[in-house]
């Protein structure tokens, strides 16, 4: 089975450095979908099957704690796997987010390895 | 006040040193001139706000040239042929993203949480910058012949 990807951040940069990361990190992935905003992802969530989520917190328009919180409340979005991708350093917040089901975080600036081991870790449990 | 200004800025000096170097692979370091220096053309400003149990802004100054080679270099990709302007911008925009991130940590610890505002790139004409580079906030980073003047401010704090 190959995954299908969403990454939400509003940084074109970041997203190609994620999607980057994530082509070589020879993970079977089938398409990689993105969003500016937590508004757009959940857009796609509902129009895609999507089984991982990339997401970052500071946002315009919906940031990643709401997006995170509108997941965690829709039935059909709740099982998702989540990593957080983030600047944000606070650990309340990062608690609050895994007691709202983000299985990861990492910290921004990542590195292409990190990318690889977070996603071997969520989505294989190793 | 003055401890606060100090601890503010080696803050800033480790975040804007550690970040440029895991982001972009780039070296730079905090020169102190006698005299401060110049801008000849209009750099590209960098800036962004946060709030939280403190407020405040950071920002960045650099030449375009230098602004390529950081997108190049966070991108992996060619300067001379693949990199749009809109690129530079929006790497640009990142860097000082993270930069805020990792100064907030290292100034404030892991607890506070702090809402950063979105990154602005806009142009600041060179005889501004020259005065902008002249105040008691300004950090000025050296990476190879480019200078990179960064300031912080730290506005208010809350009990």
């Amino acid at each position: 089975m190959k995954w299908k990807i969403l990454i939400v951040d509003d940084s074109n940069v970041v997203k190609a450095v994620l999607m980057k990361a994530l082509g070589e990190s020879g993970a079977p992935i089938q398409s990689v979908f993105d969003a500016s905003n937590g508004k757009e992802a959940l857009d796609t969530l509902r129009t895609e099957s999507i089984d991982l989520v990339f997401a970052d917190i500071n946002m315009p328009v919906m940031n990643g704690v709401e997006l995170v919180e509108s997941m965690a409340d829709d039935p059909a979005l709740k099982g998702i796997p989540i990593i957080m991708v983030s600047t944000d350093g606070s650990v309340s917040r990062k608690e609050y987010l895994q007691s709202k089901g983000v299985r990861a975080y990492v910290r921004k600036p990542f590195t292409p390895e990190q990318i690889r081991t977070v996603v071997r870790e969520v989505m294989l449990g190793r | 006040m003055a401890v606060d200004n100090l601890l503010s800025s080696r803050a800033m000096e480790n975040a804007v040193i550690s970040v440029l170097n895991d982001m972009a692979a780039t070296r730079v370091w905090v020169i102190r001139p006698e005299d401060p220096p110049r801008f000849d053309q209009a750099p590209m400003h960098a800036h962004i706000t946060f709030e939280g149990p403190s407020s405040g802004e950071l920002g960045l100054l650099m030449e375009n040239s230098l602004a390529a080679d950081l997108a190049s270099r966070i991108l992996g990709v060619d300067e001379s042929r693949d990199l749009l302007q809109e690129m530079v911008v929006d790497a640009v925009k990142e860097l000082l993203n993270v930069i805020c991130g990792q100064f907030l940590t290292q100034r404030f610890g892991y607890e506070p949480a702090f809402t950063l505002g979105v990154p602005r790139v806009f142009p600041l004409s060179a005889q501004a910058c020259n005065v902008l580079i002249t105040g008691p906030s300004i950090l000025i980073f050296q990476s190879g012949d480019s200078i990179l003047p960064a300031y912080v401010r730290v506005k208010s704090r809350t009990a």
